[in-house]
């Protein structure tokens, strides 16, 4: 053999694992539905795939595979320290898929998880009926799309649209706050589905030199800013996400930019609000990422250690988010800016 | 020896100072076949022209270093070839010194014939299968085809009966086999057997597999584990002769070596060295540790900022050249090279 083509990983989803125990469930099924071709594996426990030793990570994002499992035990976290509350109390997350089919070097899922193969959860009553239980405590705000991109799967998953009508069902809706946090650019699911005030679209934004060289797989802006803006027109509540910034050697130039493209398309009355925070992750996720990817030039950069914490040094983080900040203060009032801090 | 090969120094001696690695040059993306009989190796051993090792006494080896193939003949049964696949592992280096390091390049393959439980046989990726130039695309096959004698099937799953624990090793390269879930158990599968498979579909049964996923996974990943089975019976095992089990696989050895040049191929250009701080920059990044008076926590931080430069593209010759010219560098002690490294990390970035 002399020469190989350049498609040699199996395609995306080639073999889904299935949990023996949910091989029946309707949404397994309806899943499985949408991959004819593709080799079943059942399994006992998604972590026999998804946990076992020695993983290629990178390897696998080019080849990835589906695991559809239920998950047991805890199922709604509090929110970490370095991830933005927006001023709430009750800050919570859940993961009901892990992992993401876009590949961005910077993600800290990187780091996180020992396979790149995604794990969809199937039982979600179970995260539902435990979400119910805390609202009967207190008020929640819930992010649902922080180990995933729940937008960029939705049309595999229907998961979006469950929600949605999860947070229509509860008794106390206006305890129930929910983000759902996506690169992605799907404009039909404006089109498909009604806005509920209590669910707020997180679009994050880069510029475009960011997003060629990281973000890979990801929507451009223009087509993110296009799907943010169809969201607006129909009704529903969005925010920017300008977090993580990331640093690159023209940068003010770039996220300028990026921020003229940001308001051409969007009025800055429409949006609810923005965050912004420099990169910042956990010591040991950096670890696992800089050995993962050693030709990743936003996972070498050498970023200063802060109590466990990876980040720019104080000077540049301050320089990179001072100068955001100057540039959306003159579009928007400081009450709808969230910068993230060290001490939140 | 090829370009791929690499001088490393793998020479370990004991306390008497014998060397214990008799190896010094370990190939990098190394094939590891195991095989459990020589009727299975045979075939192989001729179309990639591998040399017995002599030095081997326990196991028979063969090798081609040039081809980067090493072959092993453990012997029936899930010690010897766990035995086998862990004196060869250890002994070449496979996988790298530690897991830290990991060979990723490196692929443990076992090739050998097995039992057919029953029909058969998972096509890949609705039959779009091989995409490799030279291997032939398969024709699509119905999830639910039945396997023939003499038909190769690469393993998705592996069940060790004897402690119910299952393996995956994960396919991510295209294929041109059906594959299959197969069960290892401990003595030769008869018709008449009773074999616990519960709800699961296994329909292949060998001796080996199990065994040789559990010691290889000290040295590998399960990316880099690959389980080719030639079907040679349905449960008659004593009716299958050597010399029909070196057919069934010399009929198939033209597609296996396909499936083992594609792993090559695709290791070559997976794998490369860090080109990083090899040559020039690896000379700068030396002489700049000296220059700048480094602890090993400045080294490390300094390795990082040049690094990030290198991917990032960023001219650290010319702000270096600027310090030397403005003779900031070389520091005259370890005080002035803090302050030096300072104002370095601040022009670099």
């Amino acid at each position: 053999m002399k020469s190989l083509r350049n498609d040699y990983y199996n395609p995306f989803f080639s073999h889904i694992y299935v949990e023996k125990a949910v091989q029946d469930h309707p949404r397994t099924l309806r899943i499985l539905r949408r991959f004819p071709e593709a080799t079943i594996i059942l399994i006992d426990h998604y972590k026999d795939v998804f946990c076992r030793r020695g993983q290629n990570f990178a390897l696998q994002q080019q080849s990835q595979n589906l695991i559809l499992g239920a998950k047991e035990g805890n199922l709604i976290y509090r929110g970490a320290p370095v991830c933005q509350s927006f001023g709430n109390e009750h800050f919570y997350y859940t993961s009901c898929i892990m992992n993401c089919v876009y590949d961005c070097e910077y993600c800290y899922l990187k780091g996180m998880y020992p396979s790149a193969n995604m794990v969809v959860f199937v039982n979600l009553e179970d995260f539902f009926h435990e979400i119910s239980m805390h609202l009967k405590e207190h008020a929640m705000y819930l992010c649902i799309s922080y180990d995933t991109d729940l937008m960029a799967v939705e049309p595999l998953t229907d998961y979006v649209r469950e929600w949605i009508s999860f947070a229509k069902a509860v008794s106390n809706p206006e305890r129930l706050k929910i983000e759902i946090r996506t690169k992605s650019a799907d404009c039909r699911f404006w089109q498909g589905h009604a806005p509920l005030s209590g669910i707020v679209y997180a679009f994050t934004l880069s510029p475009q030199a960011v997003i060629d060289a990281c973000e890979h797989k990801t929507p451009s802006l223009g087509r993110r800013l296009a799907s943010a803006g169809e969201a607006i027109r129909h009704g529903f509540p969005v925010r920017l996400c300008f977090d993580p910034m990331i640093y690159c050697k023209d940068w003010e130039i770039q996220y300028d930019e990026m921020l003229r493209q940001v308001f051409a398309e969007i009025h800055p009355d429409q949006i609810q609000d923005v965050s912004v925070g420099t990169f910042r992750v956990s010591q040991d996720y950096l670890k696992k990422m800089r050995k993962n990817n050693p030709h990743s030039a936003v996972v070498q950069f050498p970023y200063e250690n802060d109590g466990g914490v990876y980040h720019y040094s104080r000077e540049l983080t301050t320089r990179m988010e001072g100068f955001l900040l100057d540039l959306l203060k003159k579009e928007l009032p400081a009450e709808k800016i969230f910068l993230w801090k060290n001490n939140q | 020896m090829t370009a791929n090969c690499q001088q490393y120094n793998f020479r370990t001696f004991d306390k008497r100072g014998r060397l214990l690695l008799k190896r010094s040059c370990i190939n990098r993306n190394m094939i590891y076949i195991v095989t459990a009989i020589y009727a299975e190796a045979h075939p192989l051993i001729i179309r990639f022209q591998l040399k017995k090792e002599p030095s081997h006494t326990r196991f028979q080896v063969f090798l081609n270093e040039e081809a980067s193939i090493c072959l092993i003949i453990s012997g029936t049964g899930m010690i010897p070839v766990a035995a086998a696949v862990s004196s060869i592992c250890t002994e070449y280096g496979a996988g790298g010194r530690n897991l830290a390091e990991h060979l990723q390049g490196d692929f443990l393959l076992n090739v050998g014939v097995c039992g057919q439980i029953r029909g058969c046989g998972q096509s890949q990726s609705g039959g779009q299968a091989w995409q490799t130039d030279m291997i032939p695309e398969k024709e699509a096959h119905s999830s639910e085809s039945v396997c023939r004698i003499g038909q190769v099937l690469l393993c998705n799953k592996i069940r060790e009966l004897a402690t119910g624990r299952t393996f995956y090793p994960d396919i991510l390269y295209r294929h041109c086999f059906e594959e299959a879930p197969i069960l290892t158990g401990p003595v030769p599968y008869h018709k008449t057997s009773q074999i616990e498979t519960g709800e699961e579909d296994f329909c292949l049964y060998d001796m080996e597999a199990s065994a040789i996923y559990q010691a290889g996974a000290y040295y590998f990943g399960p990316h880099q584990m690959g389980f080719l089975k030639v079907i040679s019976d349905e449960g008659q095992p004593g009716n299958v002769t050597p010399q029909q089990v070196e057919h069934l696989i010399a009929h198939n050895v033209e597609t296996l070596s396909d499936y083992i040049e594609s792993l090559q191929l695709i290791a070559r250009r997976e794998y490369q060295d860090d080109p990083l701080f090899q040559g020039r920059s690896g000379e700068v990044l030396e002489r700049l540790c000296l220059d700048l008076h480094c602890s090993s926590t400045m080294s490390r931080s300094l390795r990082q900022h040049i690094r990030y430069c290198i991917l990032a593209g960023v001219d650290y010759g010319s702000v270096l050249d600027e310090m030397y010219r403005e003779e900031k560098l070389p520091c005259r002690d370890k005080r002035e090279g803090k302050q030096c490294f300072e104002e370095l990390k601040k022009r670099l970035l």
